[in-house]
């Protein structure tokens, strides 16, 4: 197991909504993208699932469980948070002892083999960690935890490109070995691209997309060529968005590209591509976007 | 289960500073004891467990937020936090009263040092004009009565400390200067009451001295009145804990 059901969930923040009438079903053994713009409601969502903060209205269930029938079903989960909970004065290798304690099936070979990789000093309290060890503290723990549903926000704040690359690298490979529920909460979609299955994507409080990336993506194409075959081939087509540089453009079509497309695209010797996830998110997600 | 595992992460989490506090402690009755040895006095201290209430209530006040946001960290629910809190608060309550008495008995040893107990509800004479008369007592009555006023004594000051932080803790900042200014309008009110209406207050005192069982030398009177008092204290914990929410920085 480790599924979420997210039912019409909203959350107000006086007049305005933090989360609007969400509705959406987090599967088993799945890697999810949440995305959105700054302040749309990402870690709001996370929150109200964790129940570190409380809904005003819907329901959430986890493994078929809500909340209120069942305390500890929040103990499947293990989320990493952005703030900063642990006690400052802690160890890290008293954090590991710790969360052994509360997660039963917390692995601490893998918490010291990755403290190891990561160079992370685990003889250092919280306090003296610099803000990215800090984040990779947290990654450790949460990887090690054994709980059936990870979740991470904004996990590699502050962690730099090698670690970064570590990062998606281990996760990936504890994925594999173990598959579970994994939900990523980040600003930086181009590095996460490929290691997502399925996006959600949040505007203003409002879930706008929760599908498979591959499906997402295969809406769309992108086409390459001179301006003035470009200009010729969108005339009567979805465009969403165009890249010029110099006598070249690039644009992004939505739409089915089948055989009268390509028929079209040779005859006017245009080159066609895949659509980078981060170029769909930032056309949904902006004000010429969905609404 | 998972509010034991919380109890002893509390306990642990305080035990450091209550090493220190009778460290502390110990090193000034140590002082003392040497000090009348060697200068050849009769040293009299009393109610030193009045440190232990103090230091207890500021123990209360660094209770709540480590701990809450590391059993939210922990996904651990807040009913099972408050759970965890509680029992943390009588098993610390109850091993200090246990303490203090035994540090207390030693102490009397070389010196005298009556407790609270002692000092309300024994047969108690003023060091002052009857010095000979006050004798500690060993019997199982006085050891109980006194371990069980400290106890409850010790678990008020705690939740006490802990409701006052939740308080602040969930108060915007004009609720933050009502509550702080609440305590200097109730003394002002009892002070205005007591001049206005000299019956009612004498009554009020009769009254805190019954339930306090100090008319009838009773301590079980003043051990239920404390645990009343703890039980409404953390009545009020639960219905601040179970809205908590963790504040961003």
């Amino acid at each position: 197991m480790g599924t979420i059901k997210v039912t019409d969930v909203s959350k107000k923040y006086g007049d305005s909504f933090a989360i609007d009438n969400i509705t959406l079903n987090i599967e088993e053994n799945k890697i999810y993208g949440l995305l959105g713009r700054n302040g749309a409601g990402k870690t709001t969502l996370l929150n109200i699932i964790n129940n570190r903060i409380f809904l005003d209205k819907g329901t959430i269930s986890i493994n078929d469980k809500s909340f209120h029938d069942d305390k500890s079903c929040l103990g499947k989960i293990y989320f990493m948070a952005e703030q900063d909970l642990y006690p400052q004065s802690m160890k890290v290798k008293e954090l590991f002892n710790w969360t052994k304690e509360f997660y039963s099936n917390f692995d601490m070979k893998y918490a010291l083999e990755l403290s190891k990789k990561f160079e992370l000093n685990i003889n250092k309290k919280i306090k003296e960690l610099s803000t990215g060890y800090s984040s990779i503290c947290k990654i450790i723990n949460t990887m090690a935890s054994g709980a059936e549903i990870l979740m991470f926000d904004e996990p590699v704040l502050g962690l730099d490109a090698n670690h970064r690359e570590m990062f998606y690298k281990e996760l990936m490979e504890n994925y594999i070995e173990n598959p579970k529920t994994i939900v990523l909460s980040t600003h930086i979609i181009e590095e996460v691209a490929h290691l997502i299955e399925r996006v959600i994507i949040i505007k203003d409080g409002k879930l706008i997309k929760d599908e498979s990336v591959e499906e997402l993506l295969e809406a769309c194409y992108c086409v390459s060529g001179l301006n003035k075959n470009i200009d010729d081939y969108i005339k009567d087509k979805n465009c969403i968005s165009v890249d010029e540089m110099a006598t070249f453009k690039s644009v992004v079509i939505v739409g089915e590209n089948g055989d009268s497309e390509k028929n079209e695209q040779k005859k006017l010797d245009l080159e066609v591509s895949k659509v980078e996830l981060q170029k769909l998110f930032i056309y949904l997600t902006s004000d010429g976007g969905i609404k | 289960m998972m509010s034991y595992k919380l109890v002893k992460y509390n306990v642990k989490n305080s035990i450091k500073s209550i090493i220190i506090y009778y460290c502390i402690i110990i090193s000034i009755i140590v002082g003392m004891a040497l000090m009348n040895k060697f200068s050849g006095g009769y040293g009299y201290t009393s109610g030193t467990e009045t440190s232990s209430i103090i230091f207890l209530f500021v123990l209360g006040l660094n209770f709540f937020k480590e701990n809450f946001y590391f059993a939210q960290a922990n996904n651990i629910s807040r009913v099972e936090y408050f759970k965890a809190a509680a029992i943390a608060i009588l098993q610390i309550g109850l091993s200090m009263a246990i303490l203090d008495v035994i540090i207390n008995r030693i102490y009397n040893i070389f010196g005298i040092n009556p407790t609270m107990y002692d000092m309300i509800y024994n047969r108690f004479f003023s060091l002052d004009t009857n010095r000979e008369l006050w004798i500690q007592s060993n019997s199982m009555q006085t050891l109980f009565g006194t371990v069980s006023l400290l106890f409850a004594l010790y678990i008020v000051a705690l939740a006490i400390g802990m409701f006052i932080t939740l308080i602040y803790y969930k108060c915007n900042k004009i609720m933050k200067l009502v509550v702080s200014l609440g305590p200097i309008a109730i003394i002002a009110i009892l002070v205005n009451i007591s001049k206005n209406y000299p019956k009612f207050s004498e009554e009020a005192v009769t009254f805190i001295g019954n339930i306090l069982g100090l008319s009838t030398s009773n301590a079980y009177m003043a051990v239920i009145t404390f645990i009343c008092m703890f039980t409404i204290i953390m009545s009020f914990v639960y219905l601040l804990v179970r809205k908590a929410v963790v504040k961003r920085d």
